[in-house]
């Protein structure tokens, strides 16, 4: 985790935040959106939203949990605005996980790959649901989604189960394998 | 296949991405942000003024309209555009702040962006309610006064096909705040 000092100015935050997670919220963007020209505007919005916040950043949490609250609260905004706009409605990992799977994803599945059709379940999710399961596949702990989700650790650990589940369901290996 | 991987190997894959942005240095952000408030606040005065214009423009048409009915309804056109520049004022107070993005968890920031919304949704009418009172009593004094008789059936047509409008956006936007309000409701369970 990333150790950090109070006292740091906005430009040293911001400085050792884009070194550190700069490929990690790229990552976080392409899980909110498809488009490539959307895309880059929501990812500089995220920057722009973490060099404001820097302004009132007071150490109570750690830098890591900093970063990406406020780069999954930029993009989920991002979300509600696109859900304005009349587009695709999103599921819930619940629904996600009991929903069939789509006809064409086996023959799709050469074509597009894993990381294409991993990326189409994460943005068809809620944006609490979606915000965990990028957490997860970052590699974060339980823990650690709790404290950026400001869910119970128990239901984090219930909502990973489920997103194991799922995503064991999507691959098509049986969920013992997904450890 | 490809989409074979246990979700174990998932991580890797997703992990396993390239950036595709460049790194913004110091000075490129710091230029976006000036330049994101500057528009922030030419959009909040453009409003501002777009409304006191309105009021200006209403007053004095109220002072020296010849029919009473018509002055009233201008003097309600007046303080209605004072009242919507008052519902932009709040609107753009209640905007999120920086810090708030890092302080509050996702659940907390999601659960109160949505209760956002479905107020705004709920209160939607409130911002056209300031202006069609006086806009009504304008066009009432106008047809008393006589001056509007050639023109009333296509008024009537008018102001039903914009009152149909307007009932339906009222409801859709009903609806959305229900579907908001489901969903607060789930998130809070």
């Amino acid at each position: 985790m990333t150790t950090l000092d109070v006292g740091q100015s906005q430009a040293d935050l911001y400085g050792e935040t884009s070194a550190t997670f700069h490929a990690a919220l790229d990552r976080l963007a392409r899980a909110y959106e498809a488009d490539p020209e959307n895309r880059r505007d929501l990812l500089q919005e995220i920057h722009l939203a973490l060099w404001r916040s820097f302004e009132g950043f007071d150490g109570r949490c750690s830098l890591r949990t900093w970063v990406y609250r406020v780069a999954h609260n930029a993009a989920a905004s991002h979300v509600v605005r696109q859900r304005k706009n009349f587009l695709s409605p999103l599921v819930s990992l619940e629904e996600a996980e009991t929903a069939a799977d789509p006809k064409d994803s086996e023959a799709d599945a050469d074509r597009r790959g894993a990381l294409e059709t991993l990326l189409e379940l994460v943005r068809q999710l809620k944006p609490i649901d979606r915000q965990i399961i990028v957490s997860y596949l970052e590699g974060l702990d339980a823990a650690a989604i709790a404290e950026i989700t400001a869910l119970s650790p128990s239901n984090v650990a219930t909502k990973i189960h489920r997103i194991k589940s799922v995503l064991a369901r999507r691959f098509h290996e049986g969920g013992s394998h997904a450890q | 296949m490809p989409n074979e991987l246990p979700p174990k190997d998932l991580k890797t894959v997703w992990q396993s991405q390239q950036p595709e942005a460049t790194q913004m240095s110091i000075d490129e952000i710091r230029t976006r942000a000036r330049n994101f408030d500057l528009k922030i606040r030419r959009r909040n005065l453009r409003e501002y003024i777009a409304a006191a214009l309105i009021a200006a423009a209403f007053t004095f048409f109220a002072w020296h309209s010849p029919s009473t009915i018509i002055r009233v309804g201008h003097a309600l056109v007046a303080a209605g555009a004072l009242y919507l520049g008052y519902q932009l004022h709040r609107r753009a107070s209640s905007k999120t702040v920086p810090r708030e993005l890092g302080a509050m968890g996702c659940l907390d920031f999601h659960l109160r962006q949505l209760e956002r919304e479905r107020i705004f949704l709920d209160n939607s009418w409130k911002w056209g309610i300031g202006l069609i009172p006086g806009l009504i009593v304008v066009m009432a004094g106008a047809i008393a006064a006589g001056y509007l008789a050639k023109a009333l059936p296509f008024l009537l047509i008018t102001c039903l096909w914009i009152g149909t409008w307007l009932w339906m956006m009222l409801k859709r936007n009903k609806r959305k705040a229900r579907t908001l309000q489901r969903e607060i409701d789930e998130l809070r369970a």
